[in-house]
């Protein structure tokens, strides 16, 4: 049963949700970021800031960032269970107590550099990343701790759910376009980028639905899961950025991201399904046939994860040696990308000694996710910036509350 | 100065974000698991073999005892018909005159007709030196063929027999009584008309058999065929300890073949084997009289039953495994017309008693231990479970009595088939219980049966066995059972086991 858990943990663990393309330097000001993206990570985040005075490189590996956080345990209680040799009654009730919203989710993200250049007004990028999600019901981990009670359980996709997804891109942007609008009116800067994207493994749960009853009228159980995978597959999306100064050190700035956004998988696409029934059951008749199983593997036709558009606002502020910044993003649908729920980012970089900027910023939390909060520091230098940070989930600074930890580092040779 | 203080500040912060945190170890803890082992009904109507317990209309169970009173074949009538005259003188060209009485003068039966299956006549001449020819004609005694019965003189000087297999004694139609058989010799001879040609001497000294008699046969005993007429009753769950029958009453169905009144007679006797006791009463009606059987008839026999109470209830009380029917027998007693009836050597009575008794009882101090107990198959990973893991475990049962009476039940548990309540080494687990009737407990009754350690491993076998033994009250009032489909005691059980889960399991 342990080994159970175990799996189920980790199964959990492995997954998590799309928030868009993070990089790694984002991770430092809690994806509020839009209006603070240069060169390479600029194509990103708004291609509108890819300007000649500004051309880096950026190399494999050095850019990446990655985060696992869960909704609902800290890092308090991940040292008590282990810590303890036995869990009571009591630990067991905490435990139970602490998840939200009638499920454990976990959702991680990495993503890292292949490669990035930007000359002049465009520039070209790489990158790979990895999205999963996980989320299993508070009702199998109260079987898994206390054990089954005469109740009837139910388990649907909306608490027990699972997918990830893994590709890469070669994104190509342009930028620094200036809009015609004459004198009037603040100038306003526009860029796009398009990526091709190259998709390497999808999963994704699309049907779970199962029930449990024990009790004196037998045990009685269903459970019906669809697995549909992908190997190899190909897409696109586009991007769209604006930025605007209407104002001595306040920038603004829009874009819209995941235009036309999929990847279609169609190399190797099948299903997995498993179905288990039984009706009844007592163990005074378990030697009869008294339950059906099928587990089999379908080839399924080529299937696309659409990228549904996402609109993202940032105002920036530069008041030296202090920045603000505000980010909103909102996506227009519902996906494995991401809920359809806005999500509002705030950073700051305090640069009080010149080569040691400190970057810092928070986003405030949802039902999914519990707030974040970063925290990193760099190093600027002639030859480009470096430097690294943390975030922490649900908790202000890193520490025993927090439900999730996040890294990133970031590395641009400057041209 | 301010910048460094900021700087000091972050690094201050980075550590206050150094968090120890715990290597990875998981803990143990105890999970109960609830395993639904058994649900069992079991139906009053499961007690019905449809061979001696039996679902009546109203669904009260009744037992039903049957036997069988046929009699054998009648037979042939057997007559004895005592004939000897003469010698008497033959006159020469003149016929002689004489008769005989068919009766049966030793048993009183009297013929009206007969078909003779067997049988003869003798007679014999003597001195008849000059006759040349002899003929007897009879009248009352006629050929196959309807003509009167001659014997005519072979010339031997001895007797001479002449078979009647065949010949027929009197008129099919008549139903009036043969009173005597007449005949007329006349002989031939060279002497004048009237002179005495010699002696005749006619005999039946020897049974005359009908296969067809019409007649009266007054006190023909007729036997019983007693070889068929034993019941050995099979109690199921050996039930006959526990109860006393309230009433019961006998049926007699008869079909009498036969054309003459009878008077049937004859004990009933039973015996229960395990306590020896005994009982005979007679089989008579309720007034005390021998039951009258009417005449009927070859093709149309009469249909009678009797419906005899007294005694029955004593009889049934001791609870027999064996009642049979003693000194049976029918006796003639009358015909269809008057005392004259009519029988084929085919016809018979036959007939059943049916003994029955509605299942309205005192109950007496008796366990039921059932006849097969319940098999659980435990996989080998809950074998292992329990075996390694098991802290403490209880056995909860639901029952739902749907009996008017309680029960006290006893549950065992062992991992072999044989398990025997006397034998305390063939079970593990013993619980007892009551179980309260259902106009005291309309719905389930939980019983919570707590097992330790020890016991539990018994769950620790690939099979385990449960084995029910039920003690119903004996509140000392008569019950009546009834055995639908809604009389039944329901017994759900639930394996409550607290398991110990750490590293490996």
């Amino acid at each position: 049963m342990k080994k159970l858990l175990l799996l189920l943990c980790l199964a959990v663990l492995a997954a998590g949700s799309l928030l868009g393309f993070t990089t790694g330097k984002s991770i430092l000001f809690s994806d509020s970021f839009m209006l603070r993206a240069q060169g390479c990570e600029a194509i990103y985040w708004n291609p509108a800031l890819i300007n000649p005075d500004y051309s880096d490189i950026l190399l494999p590996g050095i850019n990446t960032s990655f985060y696992v956080a869960n909704n609902s345990l800290d890092l308090d209680t991940y040292n008590y269970v282990m810590s303890h040799d036995f869990l009571d009654q009591e630990d067991k009730d905490n435990l139970l107590a602490k998840i939200r919203d009638g499920h454990l989710s976990v959702d991680s993200e990495a993503n890292t550099s292949i490669f990035g250049l930007t000359i002049g007004n465009v520039g070209l990028a790489s990158s790979l990343h990895f999205y999963g999600r996980g989320s299993l019901s508070k009702d199998y981990l109260e079987l898994l701790l206390n054990g089954n009670v005469d109740s009837l359980y139910v388990f649907t996709k909306k608490d027990n759910d699972l997918s990830s997804l893994t590709f890469g891109d070669i994104t190509f942007g342009m930028g620094d376009i200036t809009l015609p609008l004459g004198d009037r009116i603040p100038k306003i800067k526009v860029g796009f980028s398009t990526s091709l994207l190259v998709g390497i493994y999808d999963t994704k749960i699309s049907k779970f639905d199962g029930f449990l009853s024990s009790g004196f009228d037998g045990m009685t159980l269903s459970q019906d899961i669809i697995v549909d995978t992908g190997i190899v597959g190909g897409g696109f999306k586009g991007m769209l950025g604006a930025v605007s100064e209407p104002m001595k050190d306040l920038s603004v700035g829009l874009t819209l991201d995941n235009l036309f956004g999929f990847i279609n998988w169609g190399l190797n696409t099948e299903a997995i399904h498993f179905n288990v029934t039984a009706d009844s059951l007592y163990a005074a008749n378990i030697e009869e046939d008294f339950y059906t199983e099928t587990h089999e593997w379908v080839d399924i036709d080529n299937y696309t994860t659409k990228l549904p558009p996402e609109l993202r606002l940032a105002g920036l502020y530069r008041l030296k040696p202090v920045s603000v910044s505000a980010d909103w993003v909102y996506p227009f649908d519902s996906s494995v990308i991401a809920p359809q729920k806005g999500r509002l980012s705030l950073g700051a970089e305090v640069n009080l000694l010149k080569y040691f900027p400190i970057h810092m910023g928070m986003t405030f939390g949802n039902q999914e996710l519990p707030a974040k909060f970063s925290l990193g520091m760099g190093i600027k230098t002639s030859y480009g910036d470096i430097g690294l940070g943390y975030q922490s989930f649900g908790s202000i600074i890193p520490g025993y509350t927090s439900k999730g930890i996040s890294l990133g580092t970031y590395f641009n040779f400057w041209m | 100065m301010r910048p460094y203080i900021i700087f000091f500040l972050f690094v201050f912060l980075l550590a206050v974000a150094a968090c120890q945190v715990e290597t990875p170890h998981l803990p143990s803890w105890d999970v109960t698991l609830n395993v639904p082992l058994l649900n069992e009904k079991y139906l009053l109507s499961d007690l019905v073999d449809n061979e001696n317990i039996f679902i009546g209309d109203d669904n009260v169970l009744y037992i039903k005892n049957s036997g069988d009173l046929s009699t054998p074949s009648f037979g042939e009538v057997v007559f004895d018909t005592n004939v000897d005259l003469g010698p008497l003188p033959i006159p020469s060209g003149v016929a002689l005159q004489g008769s005989f009485s068919p009766d049966d003068q030793t048993q009183g039966y009297q013929i009206s007709y007969g078909e003779i299956a067997s049988g003869s006549i003798r007679t014999r001449i003597t001195n008849g030196q000059d006759l040349t020819a002899l003929s007897i004609t009879f009248d009352g005694l006629y050929t196959a063929a309807g003509a009167p019965f001659v014997i005519n003189w072979n010339h031997n000087s001895g007797w001479q027999n002449t078979s009647l297999v065949g010949a027929k004694m009197g008129v099919e139609t008549s139903n009036v009584l043969l009173d005597e058989i007449s005949f007329s010799a006349l002989g031939t001879s060279s002497q004048p008309n009237g002179t005495v040609v010699g002696n005749i001497e006619v005999q039946i000294d020897s049974h005359i058999s009908f296969n067809k008699f019409k007649g009266i046969l007054e006190n023909y005993i007729l036997p019983s065929n007693e070889s068929a007429q034993n019941i050995d009753i099979d109690y199921p769950y050996d039930i006959e300890q526990a109860i006393e029958l309230q009433q019961a009453d006998m049926a007699i169905d008869l079909s009498n073949h036969i054309g003459f009144n009878c008077v049937f007679s004859g004990d009933l006797f039973a015996r229960n084997n395990i306590t020896g006791d005994s009982i005979s009463i007679p089989i008579v009606d309720d007034n005390g009289n021998n039951l009258l059987v009417t005449a009927g008839s070859t093709a149309v026999p009469s249909q009678q039953q009797f419906i005899i109470s007294n005694g029955i209830t004593d009889l049934l009380q001791i609870m027999p495994h064996h009642i049979e029917v003693r000194n049976s027998s029918f006796r003639i007693t009358g015909g269809t017309v008057g005392n004259i009836g009519m029988v084929t050597s085919s016809d018979n009575i036959s007939g059943t008693y049916n003994v029955t008794a509605p299942f309205e009882f005192e109950l007496h101090p008796h366990t039921f231990l059932l006849n097969d107990p319940i098999e659980l198959e435990i996989s080998q990973e809950n074998r292992d479970r329990i075996t390694q893991y098991g802290v403490d475990a209880s056995l909860a049962l639901q029952v739902l009595n749907m009996l008017p009476i309680g029960a006290n039940a006893t549950v065992y548990v062992g991992s072999s088939p044989d398990i025997a309540p006397a034998d305390t080494t063939s079970y593990v687990i013993k619980r007892e219980y009551h179980i309260l009737p259902i106009g005291q407990a309309p719905g389930f009754q939980n019983v919570s049966l707590s097992l330790n350690e020890e016991e539990l491993q018994v769950f620790s076998s690939p099979m385990v066995y449960v084995q029910m033994e039920f003690s119903f009250d004996s509140g000392g009032a008569p019950v009546t059972i009834t055995a639908s489909l809604s009389d039944y005691v329901q017994i759900r059980g639930m394996l409550s086991a607290k398991v110990h889960i750490e590293e490996g399991n």
